[in-house]
């Protein structure tokens, strides 16, 4: 708990919170000014998860790049190592301390869904359920970012493993249009792809309905990459 | 679980790759002691100290602190252990007393022993005036006495500092010394470094490491004695004969040439008693030289240091 306040209160004197912030915003307010001169779309909840997960794609990487990574650079993790706290201690730490950015970040928007009741209605069901779609998407995302952090010193490189990965989760679904459909073995990578896709789970959050199979895939896969990043953490020590 | 040392390390290894860091070494810290731990660039001893601090696992060998197995009860040594790594490694954009706060939370404190211990610490590494400074505008000195009012923080039984002084100025050395000094009693301190005064001032005893492995270890004054003091005799007279003529006393280890010329200078390594200062006087008379000078010269821990862990020369 201690590191993920550590982490929260330095994430808001780096700069790169607030460029992550500021681009944020700026591209939700984009597609918010988009989507209000598109008449009739507007109430459409469903385009503006949409696009949020297109934005969060890009800026979760940003986001978590640095988590472990500029611990490893500094030669901080030496101390931290050397505290009284297990690793899962510290991995526990930073995913709430990222989480709770993302939280945040996740909540500003709320100033466009305010807008969006002033002018719409929108149902308040359909928009909580957005909300906790955007955000067990948002912890599985955190967690793909933590483990490309935990793996290499070099923040870039952290973020690009964490952008195709998150790419990949992002875009399968569409890609998997271009895989001909003819045999059995392409069908199966077919509907593979689109259970892997993000889309797919998403949806039906969108549409207000709650499904455990979507919710176990969020929190199945946050689990697999915490869990790979506490093997990660665990065989540093080796070296 | 052994009460009279507090630090001990039994035939410890680190190998990185086929690299062999740390070769099987063994020494003791006893409770309340400060030793020295001393060696050229690139002995290891980096790599000793970040074993026993939990930062890597040893290749082979055990090593133990306040009684806990370094690999097994790593979390019992952490707790039992101030460290102060060589690069004193810090979050930049935090102020000093939120550091501190921070660390006193990782070690468990309350806060109201965050608050008590923070100021004790900053006053004796004199840091009470920056308390509110972020730690990135800090100078490496005042960095370096952050790190070490880190490591006491928790008022740790065992202290373990990689190079403490690294980076102070003149009188802050003397003080961060002194400060050292004042930990011994109450706490067990293994202190890293290359800077021989340091340790002949502050240092029950020594430990020298080479290449991995340690070559020497004693107090200082043991140290000093295995290199023999040497007798610095200038005399009026041919060098070449005076040092074939000194040399042939029994008792003589060795005769060196200091300063040739008319009047010739040569230091002489053996046992120093009287009982050869007059000998070596009265050959001098005999022969006709005139003595100009004799006076003894304590080895210094520095010229024993450099002999011992100079692969060139032959280990004294
Ligand atoms: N992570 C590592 N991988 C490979 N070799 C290493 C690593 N760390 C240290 N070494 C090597 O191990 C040897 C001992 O290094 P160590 O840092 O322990 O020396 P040191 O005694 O602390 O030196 P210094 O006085 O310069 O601080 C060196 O030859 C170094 O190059
Ligand atoms: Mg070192």
């Amino acid at each position: 708990m201690t590191i993920a306040k550590r982490e929260v209160t330095s994430l808001f004197f780096s700069p790169i919170a607030y460029i992550v912030m500021f681009l944020f915003l700026l591209y939700m307010g984009l597609v918010f000014a988009g989507l209000v001169f598109v008449p009739g779309q507007l109430t459409e909840l469903r385009r503006l998860v949409d696009f949020s997960r297109f934005g969060l794609f890009f800026i979760v990487p940003l986001m978590t790049m640095s988590l472990f990574s500029d611990e490893y650079r500094s030669g901080r993790i030496e101390m931290l190592r050397t505290s009284p706290i297990t690793e899962f201690d510290l991995l526990l730490g930073k995913f709430i301390g990222a989480m709770f950015f993302f939280l945040i970040l996740l909540g500003l928007t709320l100033i466009h869904l305010t807008l969006l009741m002033i002018f719409g209605h929108p149902d308040y069901g359909q928009t909580f359920s957005c909300y906790l779609g955007l955000a067990l998407m948002g912890m599985m995302f955190v967690s793909v970012g933590l483990f490309y952090s935990s793996c290499t010193q070099n923040q870039i490189v952290a973020a690009l493993g964490s952008l195709l990965t998150l790419g990949f989760f992002t875009f399968s679904g569409g890609l998997s249009e271009l895989i001909p459909g003819s045999t059995k073995i392409f069908e199966w990578i077919h509907s593979a792809m689109i259970y892997l896709s993000v889309g797919t789970h998403l949806e039906d959050f969108s549409k207000g309905v709650l499904d455990t199979s979507h919710l176990s895939y969020f929190l199945g896969f946050s689990a697999i990459f915490l869990f790979m990043t506490y093997l990660v953490l665990e065989s540093r020590k080796w070296r | 679980m052994s009460h009279a040392a507090d630090i001990v390390v039994d035939r410890l290894s680190k190998a990185y790759g086929a690299f062999l860091a740390v070769d099987r070494i063994s020494f003791e810290v006893p409770k309340g002691t400060i030793v020295g731990f001393l060696g050229p660039n690139g002995a290891g001893k980096t790599t000793t100290i970040r074993m026993l601090t939990c930062y890597l696992p040893p290749t082979g060998g055990t090593a133990s602190v306040a009684g806990y197995d370094v690999f097994r009860q790593s979390l019992d040594v952490r707790k039992k252990i101030g460290y102060l790594p060589e690069s004193t490694p810090l979050y930049t954009e935090m102020r000093v007393q939120e550091y501190l706060d921070f660390k006193g939370k990782l070690h468990g404190m309350d806060r109201s022993t965050r608050q008590k211990r923070i100021a004790e610490v900053a006053a004796r590494c004199w840091i009470t005036d920056r308390l509110q400074s972020v730690i990135g505008t800090l100078s490496k000195g005042y960095r370096q006495r952050v790190g070490i009012a880190d490591a006491m923080l928790h008022n740790p039984p065992v202290l373990v500092l990689d190079e403490p002084t690294v980076g102070l100025d003149p009188s802050q050395i003397r003080e961060a010394r002194r400060l050292i000094s004042e930990l011994a009693g109450d706490h067990t301190v293994l202190l890293s470094t290359h800077i021989l005064q340091e340790v002949e001032m502050v240092c029950k005893r020594v430990i020298i490491i080479a290449n991995g492995k340690i070559v020497a270890q004693g107090t200082p004054d043991e140290l000093k004695n295995r290199l023999g003091s040497g007798l610095i005799v200038e005399v009026r007279g041919p060098a070449d004969q005076v040092r074939s003529a000194i040399n042939a006393i029994p008792g003589i280890t060795g005769v060196d040439v200091l300063q040739n010329g008319p009047v010739c200078r040569v230091g002489v390594r053996g046992k120093n008693s009287a009982e050869l200062r007059e000998q070596i006087a009265a050959l001098v008379s005999l022969r006709g030289w005139g003595l100009r000078e004799m006076r003894t010269e304590g080895a210094s821990l520095e010229e024993f240091f450099v002999r011992i862990t100079d692969p060139g020369s032959a280990a004294a």
